[in-house]
C-alpha cells in the first residue's frame, strides 16, 4: 500500500513538473499592423459612411469586428454595413455581415476567420453621426465569437466644422451667326425656258442656347425689280408652309433653303421651315416683306449651316434689263 | 501490479527528466561521476567536470546577500563572475510615438559579447512582467533568442519596442550575462509613455497661403466658351499625424462636375488636358510641403501641371498623402474648368467638393 502511495506521489510530481510543457500560454491582444477609419463626411454633427480598414496580426479565429466610437458620436442601434466601393488593395471583410449598435460600440458580426497580414475593409454605411468638431480616438477591435480580443488599435479621427467647398460658375450665352456673303447672282440670265438659280449663300450658326436657334428672312420687295424697265418678277405663291414650284414661261421667284450641315456637336437638330424646303431645283418658298422663319434648331450647336438659293423664271415678254434685283434680310437668334 | 513494473515505470519517468535539459533532479550519473547533492552550502565539489555535466563550485565558500530598497550586495564566487548589472536603460518617446518607444541599453561597461534581455511592464512589474522579443515586440516569455548583444539591440542608437498600446506608461529593466553562471538579475527601472494617436486637418480657401474659416465657396465667374478658366482661389489643407503609416487627404465631388439644374446639364469632370477636351472640370495639385516627416506628396491623377486636371467625381480619391508620420503638412490644389461651344448657357453651374482626411495607425 505504501509503495502504491509512493508511486502515486511520484506520478503527481511528474505531472506537476511537466505541466508547464503543456500549459496554454495566455494570449495577449496585438495591435493591428495597420488600421484606419475614414468617414466620408468629417463635418460635425453629420452622418455618413464610415470606412474601417485594418490588417490583422493575431492568429485567433475572428468572428466579430467592433468599432468603439468616442463619446460624442451617435451610434445607431441598427447600423448597416457593406463592402462596396472599397479602396484599391483593400479586401472585403469576409462573412455574412450584420451590425448592431450598443452604446458607443458598433459590432459587426458574421465575420469569418481572417488571415493575418491581409488588409480588410468594411463600410458602416449608416448609423454613425459625427460629434462636435475636435479630435477623437476610436478603437477597432477583432474578437472571437466569445468576445476575446484578438487585435485592437486606437485610431485618431478628426471632426471639423465644415469639409465641403461649394463651387459656382456661369456659362454666358453665346450666339454666332455668319453669312458667307452679301451678294448672290443668278448663275445665268433669267430665261423663259428654264428655272435659273443663284449660286447660294450660307448662314452658319453656333450657339449654346439650350433651346436652339431660329433664322428668318424677309424680302425688300417680294420680287425681283428692275429700275431700268420698271418691271418686277413677283414672288410665287403664298406663305402656307408648302413650297411652290416655278413654271417655265411664267414669271416666278422663290427662295429655296437647304440644310447643308446639321452639326453633330451639341444637342440641337436642325429643321428647315417647310415653306422653304424646296424639293428640287425648281421649287422654293414664297418671299415676304415681313420676316418669315426659314429654319430652326432645338438645341445647342457648334455650326449648323443653311444654304439659301433664290430661283426665278420669266415669261417670254419680260422686259430685258440687267438690273433685276432684290434684297433679302436674313437674321437669326438663339433661344435661351 | 507487480512491484518490478512500478519500479520500471519510475525509472522511465526519471529517465525522461534526465533526457530533458530543462529539468534537473537529483541523482545524475555518468561513467565517472555521480552528483549526490545539489547544495552549495559550506563544502561542495570544486570544478567537477565530465562529458555530460559541469559543476562550478568552490569548497568552503558561501553565498550571502544583503540588500535594502536601493542597494544590494552579494558575495560568493558566482557573483564575482556575474556580468555587470546593466544600469537603467534609456526609454524615451522621441517623436510622439503612440505604439512604440525607443530604448537604448546601458551596457554597464560589459564586454561586447555580453548578452542583454529586457523586461517590460505597464504596472512597474507589480503584476505585469513581459519581455522584449528579438523582433522588438513584447512577449510573454523570455527565450534564449531574446538575449542579444548591445549592438544587436541597436547600440547607442537603440531600437524601438513596437506593438505598444497608446497613452500608456511602460517600465523597462535590463539584465546581462556573458557565458555560463554570469547572468545578472534585472537592473533598475526606467519608464516612458506612449502618446495618443493624433491627426490634425484643416481646410482653407484662399488665393494665397492663408488660413480661412468656413463656409467655403469658390466662384469661377464666367466660363467663357472654349476658354480654360482657373478658380480664383485655391483649396489649402493642413495635415499632420503621428500615424505609423502616415495618412491621406481625399477629394470627391457631389455632381461629377459643374452641374446646372436649370439646364439639366453637367460640365463633366474628367482626367485629361483641357487644351484638347471640348469641355471639362477637375483639380490640379499646386503646392505641397511638410515641416517634418513625410514626405507629403500629390497623388495621381492630380500630380499634373499646365492645363491637365484630375477627375473629381463621386469616387473618393487620394489627392495628397504620406506613407509616414508627418508634421506640418500643407498643400493646395486649384480647380480648372472649360465650357465648350455647345455648353448650355446658365448661371447656376455648381459642384460641391468634399475634402476629407484619415490617418493610418
Amino acid at each position: 500500500m505504501k509503495k502504491r502511495i509512493a508511486i502515486l506521489n511520484v506520478l503527481t510530481l511528474v505531472l506537476l513538473m511537466m505541466l508547464p510543457l503543456f500549459a496554454v500560454k495566455p494570449v495577449l491582444a496585438d495591435n493591428f499592423t495597420q488600421a484606419y477609419i475614414r468617414a466620408d463626411r468629417m463635418k460635425a454633427s453629420t452622418a455618413g459612411n464610415v470606412l474601417v480598414v485594418f490588417k490583422p496580426v493575431g492568429t485567433g479565429t475572428e468572428a466579430k469586428v467592433k468599432v468603439t466610437f468616442a463619446a460624442g458620436y451617435t451610434v445607431d442601434a441598427s447600423p448597416t454595413v457593406n463592402t462596396t466601393g472599397l479602396p484599391s488593395g483593400v479586401t472585403a471583410l469576409p462573412g455574412t455581415l450584420s451590425a448592431s449598435g450598443t452604446g458607443q460600440v458598433a459590432t459587426i458580426t458574421g465575420v469569418t476567420d481572417l488571415t493575418p497580414g491581409t488588409l480588410y475593409g468594411v463600410n458602416i454605411a449608416t448609423g454613425i453621426t459625427n460629434p462636435t468638431a475636435d479630435v477623437y480616438e476610436n478603437t477597432v477591435t477583432t474578437t472571437t465569437a466569445g468576445d476575446v480580443t484578438i487585435d485592437t488599435s486606437n485610431v485618431a479621427v478628426r471632426v471639423i466644422s465644415d469639409d465641403q467647398i461649394v463651387l459656382t460658375a456661369t456659362v454666358p450665352p453665346t450666339f454666332s451667326y455668319t453669312l458667307s456673303g452679301n451678294t448672290d447672282t443668278f448663275t445665268t440670265d433669267l430665261s423663259s425656258s428654264s428655272v435659273v438659280s443663284t449660286s447660294g449663300k450660307t448662314v452658319t450658326i453656333a450657339t449654346n442656347a439650350d433651346k436652339g436657334w431660329i433664322a428668318w428672312v424677309k424680302s425688300a420687295n417680294a420680287a425681283l425689280s428692275s429700275t431700268t424697265t420698271g418691271e418686277s418678277i413677283a414672288t410665287t405663291g403664298t406663305v402656307n408652309a408648302t413650297p411652290d414650284t416655278l413654271s417655265t414661261g411664267s414669271n416666278g421667284y422663290v427662295l429655296d433653303v437647304d440644310l447643308t450641315t446639321d452639326s453633330g456637336t451639341g444637342t440641337g437638330t436642325v429643321t428647315v421651315d417647310p415653306e422653304y424646303l424646296g424639293a428640287d431645283t425648281s421649287s422654293g418658298g414664297t418671299l415676304s416683306t415681313s420676316l418669315q422663319p426659314i429654319g430652326s434648331a432645338n438645341g445647342t450647336t457648334d455650326g449648323d449651316v443653311l444654304t439659301l438659293i433664290a430661283r426665278a423664271t420669266i415669261s417670254a415678254v419680260k422686259g430685258a434689263a440687267d438690273d433685276y434685283t432684290d434684297t433679302l434680310t436674313v437674321v437669326g437668334a438663339g433661344n435661351f | 501490479m507487480p512491484i518490478y513494473i512500478e519500479i520500471l515505470f519510475i525509472v522511465f519517468i526519471f529517465s525522461i527528466f534526465f533526457w530533458h535539459p530543462s529539468f534537473v533532479v537529483a541523482g545524475p550519473v555518468s561513467t565517472n561521476y555521480e552528483l549526490n547533492n545539489y547544495s552549495f552550502g559550506s563544502g561542495g565539489t570544486e570544478n567537477s567536470v565530465s562529458n555530460d555535466f559541469k559543476m562550478l563550485g568552490i569548497a568552503g565558500e558561501d553565498i550571502g546577500e544583503s540588500n535594502s530598497s536601493l542597494y544590494k550586495t552579494q558575495d560568493g564566487l558566482v557573483y564575482t563572475l556575474s556580468a555587470n548589472l546593466p544600469p537603467a536603460a534609456s526609454l524615451t518617446n522621441p517623436a510622439s510615438y503612440y505604439n512604440k518607444l525607443k530604448v537604448v541599453i546601458n551596457d554597464g561597461g560589459n564586454p561586447n559579447d555580453t548578452l542583454y534581455a529586457m523586461a517590460v511592464s505597464t504596472d512597474n512589474f507589480a503584476s505585469d512582467t513581459r519581455y522584449v522579443q528579438n523582433d522588438q515586440t513584447v512577449g510573454e516569455t523570455l527565450g534564449s533568442e531574446d538575449w542579444q548583444t548591445y549592438s544587436s539591440w541597436g547600440g547607442a542608437d537603440g531600437v524601438n519596442i513596437i506593438g505598444l498600446d497608446s497613452s500608456t506608461t511602460y517600465y523597462i529593466k535590463a539584465a546581462a550575462k556573458q557565458g555560463n553562471y554570469t547572468e545578472t538579475g534585472f537592473g533598475p527601472v526606467s519608464s516612458a509613455s506612449t502618446s495618443s494617436p493624433t491627426i490634425s486637418f484643416d481646410i482653407d480657401i484662399s488665393a494665397s497661403d492663408t488660413e480661412t474659416d468656413p463656409p467655403f465657396a469658390i466662384d469661377f465667374g464666367s466660363l467663357l466658351s472654349e476658354t480654360i478658366t482657373e478658380s480664383p482661389e485655391k483649396v489649402w489643407v493642413d495635415f499632420a499625424t503621428n500615424g505609423e503609416s502616415g495618412g491621406k487627404v481625399y477629394v470627391y465631388g457631389q455632381n461629377g462636375g459643374l452641374f446646372s439644374e436649370n439646364r439639366g446639364y453637367t460640365i463633366t469632370s474628367a482626367t485629361g488636358d483641357l487644351s484638347t477636351l471640348a469641355e471639362g472640370f477637375g483639380a490640379q495639385g499646386v503646392t505641397i510641403t511638410q515641416g517634418s516627416g513625410g514626405p507629403f506628396s500629390v497623388n495621381s491623377p492630380y500630380n499634373v501641371s499646365g492645363n491637365n486636371i484630375g477627375v473629381t467625381n463621386s469616387t473618393i480619391r487620394e489627392i495628397f498623402g504620406s506613407g509616414n508620420p508627418i508634421g506640418g503638412g500643407r498643400a493646395s490644389f486649384l480647380l480648372k474648368a472649360k465650357s465648350g461651344s455647345t455648353t448650355p448657357s446658365a448661371g447656376d453651374y455648381t459642384e460641391t467638393l468634399t475634402v476629407i482626411a484619415s490617418a493610418s495607425y
